[in-house]
């Protein structure tokens, strides 16, 4: 059964290779994400029926992100590019701007999947950070499997197949973490983060949540922005702040130290992933660090802050 | 309406001013008012040799530097940053941009400020290709490795403000110190030389002032900031006085002055970065200087333009009656 197959793959391979036909269907069309949030969909999604590459490292900071030629190679060479959008990829958006007039099929994922009452944003910016909320990103594997059955119309049942079954994944996911918040006391809820990227994660779950930096890790942190932060964590008993992978430090420990000062004894919660999986690894696991490391220093933090008031 | 909030504002900012504020403010300003000290009086010395802008070659170079010594600590498998990996790096590589620039200036026809422009802009292009690399390996950002390109004033720690005190306290000393054979190196090289004074090593020590100010300042104000931090202070103080003592106290009351004002104003402005707004203060106090400084002012060289031409205009008045008269005299 497989023989002839293969035969058949290897003779359409031969062909594309002799440069009669270029886009042909069979050949393995290349796909090119920006991120790991999308990158690691687009993989699960596609399969063996097209090649992914991710850009960005685990570690990288996408809103800093400067192109090299290289990039812009690999991007030319795509058959299709799927990136974020919503001014995330801020020094690449020019380039993706250009690789998509050269030809070569662009898509913005998250402006795609976002209903138009959905998108958050700070005046006049556009919120980016949209796969922070689950239940909008699990729209995501339906998305890339119809751009992929374009290009590869008989797979189209297996295509469609594993984007459901990875959708499933991220509702399950989703609802499991959505119960555990539920348990979170109201006046728990509060999300203190070194830049502002959990906006779409706090309205899924209910948490307030309040950045360091602004939407974008691009802007230093005013000074009279941190003070007046500080006085929120007092006010309020705050007892946690967060770093971020791919954030500077600094600002967030300036913070611990102002609130200190003043008596409040802000912890530090731990690290979370906002724009790049980091340790975590993958988009899945990106989550579910977030989610534990949060639900850790709320819950523990606030009880003690009970115990001793 | 606008007039009671000018009002409040201006009392918001003289209560930071004073030392009212929160505590990040009042770190914040301890820090940067000593930085500010520490790099009118080092700064100084350096205006003096003709070295001002070396400052801004050694912080470039330092960008190198740490961007490098980053790569090490990722090759090497270092999770945290480590601050003395770092600034190893930072004065490895600000130490060799001040070699190559002496070396430039001695050995070739070139003037020094040619090898200090071609040394700072090679650095910052190094620099930026190292950066590059560091942030593809991962964990750059974190480090907050972009925020010495333009400084992050406002989260300035105390650690930083100590760091800040010792600082001042080692450029303030050395230069009480070092006083009397800096100046004299500064004004005559070679009457130094001739008095057996260890000219080559003053140099390494004020090269070695400039770049631990330079350094302390690329967390503050940014390594494309602090040049004007080193400069500036001290040319104001240039032109209110020629004599060094009185100098380097206008340069060291400039510089505190100036990051007093700048950092306070931006504790009372939203979205107003304190690093920027330091450098501006002291754009102020030179451009108000230029104007009002008496004897190299403008307003003065004005005055004295005006009081030496109407002296003019009343000679050439005066010659012009004499000779008519004389004209008169003899046509009569």
């Amino acid at each position: 059964m497989a023989h002839p197959k293969l035969l058949l793959c290897l003779s359409a391979l031969a062909l594309s290779c002799s440069g009669s036909d270029p886009a042909s269907a069979d050949r393995q069309p290349r796909v090119v994400c920006t991120t790991a949030m999308i990158g690691d969909l687009a993989r699960e999604v596609a399969g063996d029926t097209a090649s992914v590459t991710t850009l960005f490292g685990p570690d990288m900071d996408p809103h800093l992100f400067r192109p090299t030629r290289d990039d812009v190679k690999v991007l030319m060479g795509a058959d299709l590019v799927l990136y974020n959008g919503l001014h995330l990829e801020g020094y690449l958006t020019e380039a993706l701007e250009r690789v998509g007039a050269s030809g070569v099929e662009v898509v913005a994922v998250a402006e795609q999947v976002l209903l138009e009452d959905e998108l958050i944003s700070d005046g006049a910016a556009p919120d980016p950070h949209v796969w922070m909320d689950p239940s909008i990103w699990s729209r995501v594997p339906a998305l890339i499997a119809g751009e992929l059955t374009e290009r590869r119309p008989d797979d189209a049942t297996a295509l469609s197949a594993r984007a459901t079954t990875m959708t499933a994944r991220l509702t399950r996911a989703d609802q499991r973490f959505e119960a555990s918040f539920a348990e979170l006391p109201r006046a728990h809820r509060v999300l203190l983060t070194a830049h502002d990227a959990f906006q779409y994660f706090g309205r899924r779950y209910d948490l307030e949540v309040r950045g360091i930096q602004g939407v974008s890790t691009t802007s230093e942190a005013s000074l009279s922005h941190i003070e007046a932060l500080v006085e929120i964590v007092v006010e309020r008993q705050i007892p946690a702040v967060f770093f971020e992978s791919t954030v500077s430090e600094r600002s967030v420990k300036a913070l611990v130290e102002g609130a200190r000062a003043l008596g409040q004894d802000l912890q530090i919660g731990g690290v979370l992933h906002a724009d790049a999986p980091g340790s975590a690894e993958t988009y899945e696991g990106m989550l579910a660090s977030n989610v534990k490391t949060i639900l850790g220093a709320l819950s523990v933090g606030f009880a003690d802050a009970e115990v001793t008031r | 309406m606008t007039s009671t909030d000018g009002a409040g504002q201006l009392h918001a900012w003289l209560e930071v001013l004073s030392f009212g504020g929160g505590y990040n403010t009042n770190v914040v300003l301890a820090g940067t008012i000593l930085l500010g000290v520490s790099a009118g009086a080092v700064g100084s010395f350096a205006m003096l040799k003709g070295r001002a802008l070396v400052a801004d070659a050694i912080s470039h170079a330092s960008l190198v530097g740490v961007a490098l010594a980053f790569l090490l600590h990722a090759a090497i498998g270092l999770e945290e940053r480590s601050m003395p990996l770092l600034m190893l790096g930072a004065s490895t590589s600000a130490a060799g941009a001040v070699l190559s620039i002496e070396w430039i200036a001695k050995h070739t026809r070139l003037s020094a400020e040619t090898a200090v422009a071609t040394v700072s802009s090679a650095s910052f292009g190094a620099g930026i290709v190292a950066l590059s690399a560091a942030r593809r390996a991962g964990g750059a950002d974190r480090a907050g490795l972009d925020d010495l390109i333009f400084g992050s004033t406002a989260s300035m720690t105390s650690a930083d403000a100590l760091l800040m005190a010792a600082l001042a306290t080692t450029a303030l000393g050395a230069t009480l110190v070092l006083y009397r054979v800096l100046t004299a190196v500064a004004f005559n090289e070679r009457f130094a030389r001739s008095r057996g004074l260890p000219v080559r090593l003053l140099d390494a020590t004020l090269a070695a002032l400039v770049g631990a100010v330079a350094m302390a300042g690329l967390q503050a104000v940014g390594m494309l900031l602090v040049a004007a931090l080193l400069v500036a202070p001290a040319a104001t103080a240039r032109l209110w006085t020629i004599r060094v003592g009185p100098m380097l106290l206008v340069a060291v009351a400039v510089g505190a002055g100036a990051a007093w004002t700048g950092a306070s104003l931006s504790a009372v402005t939203p979205n107003a970065p304190a690093g920027p707004l330091i450098i501006l203060s002291t754009a102020v106090a030179f451009a108000v200087s230029l104007l009002l400084a008496p004897e190299r002012g403008v307003l003065s060289g004005w005055l004295r333009h005006r009081r030496v031409s109407a002296a003019a205009r009343r000679l050439a008045a005066n010659r012009a009656t004499t000779s008519s008269l004389q004209r008169g005299e003899e046509g009569a």
